[in-house]
């Protein structure tokens, strides 16, 4: 057993992500930190809807790229995610820290929390928890196989601290 | 020069030199394709701004291969933030190129608030921009992966017709984009 910290960058190798574009959020800190020390493409940017833009260009040169952003950026993205993601049909993977959940000892974020659960409930969303599947294997590589297969994107929710351990 | 004259004689020459070409949402994509159809030309559908930040996406993901951003002032004041995450990575295939006639041409021709941006001060002011060019009817640039970061402004006069029907599903495009790119 390992925490999801150290294990981060190995399962986006075996995942074999190309990009990784992001705006930071507490519970990411420690993965852009690793992905920083790899030799993956890592973009920051300056908003989250750029992360949409810039991860479907690489998609749509067949890389495999991977958003990173907080519940409440994703819902700034909204657009960018339904008329260029999901129109284009691109297999692409956000992580979203959802946070104001009850694992989080934000658990007085409750906005961001009620209006993005409202949002992946939508049936022409696909997301799944982490929490859920913590210890069933890489759920990155997972989510991209799923993503190329189906033809769209795939939304992995981190909705636990990435100190907790997991048997990935 | 009106933007279809603008954006033909700019899209060729980037062709000709093996450039990809990334085209914002409305009157760039029209008028790209009007101009004359190519598998290496990423036609935008939406939302509108992105143009700049797919096409970075493109040129990091083909570093091999000079990348062209066509975007419309307006729809680029949408999206301003893209210019400082661009400037960050610094790409040398990547080249922007702002139409610029102080209108939303695509939507009633109604005014644009991005006639209050100097293109040429901003981009002076993100150093990582090697380049800073005006394109008229006179200009000819050329594109390379090694040429390093640039920014083009084309002054355009507002459309005075109708460009043909833009025939393509948004599906249809990626899936003739990403044949094109992995063939190279």
């Amino acid at each position: 057993m390992t925490n999801l910290i150290e294990r981060f960058v190995p399962l986006c190798k075996e995942a074999d992500i190309d990009l990784v574009t992001s705006v930071p959020d507490g519970y990411l800190v420690p993965f852009i930190e690793q992905i920083d020390q790899s030799d993956i493409t890592h973009v920051r940017a300056a908003r989250e809807e750029e992360c949409f833009g810039i991860a479907s260009g690489a998609a749509m040169t067949g890389k495999r790229a991977l958003i990173m952003v907080q519940n409440a950026g994703f819902l700034n993205s909204i657009g960018c995610f339904a008329t260029l993601c999901m129109n284009y049909r691109l297999p692409i993977v956000i992580l979203v820290t959802h946070r104001g959940n009850i694992f989080d000892k934000n658990r007085y974020d409750t906005e961001k929390f009620r209006y993005y659960e409202a949002f992946t409930q939508n049936p022409h969303v696909f997301s799944v928890s982490w929490h859920a599947h913590k210890n069933d294997g890489n759920i990155i590589a997972r989510a991209f196989g799923r993503a190329e297969a189906a033809k769209e994107p795939t939304i992995v929710n981190l909705d636990f601290p990435p100190t907790d351990t997991v048997a990935c | 020069m009106e933007q279809k004259d603008a954006i033909k004689k700019l899209a060729t020459q980037a062709r000709d030199n093996g450039a990809l070409i990334v085209s914002e949402i409305g009157s760039q994509t029209v008028w790209l394709h009007d101009g004359g159809d190519h598998a290496s030309h990423l036609y935008l559908s939406g939302p509108m701004g992105m143009a700049p930040s797919v096409a970075l996406g493109v040129a990091l993901s083909k570093p091999k291969t000079p990348v062209l951003a066509l975007c419309g002032d307006g729809a680029f004041a949408m999206n301003l933030t893209a210019l400082v995450t661009i400037a960050h990575q610094a790409p040398p295939n990547l080249t922007l190129a702002v139409m610029n006639n102080g209108i939303y041409d695509f939507t009633g021709a109604v005014p644009s608030p991005s006639t209050a941006i100097n293109w040429q001060h901003i981009i002076t002011g993100l150093p990582n921009f090697e380049h800073f060019a005006e394109f008229d009817a006179n200009t000819t640039v050329q594109f390379a992966a090694d040429k390093g970061l640039g920014f083009i402004e084309c002054m355009v006069r507002p459309a005075t017709e109708k460009a043909k029907p833009f025939p393509f599903t948004a599906p249809e495009i990626y899936a003739r984009f990403l044949k094109y790119v992995q063939a190279e």
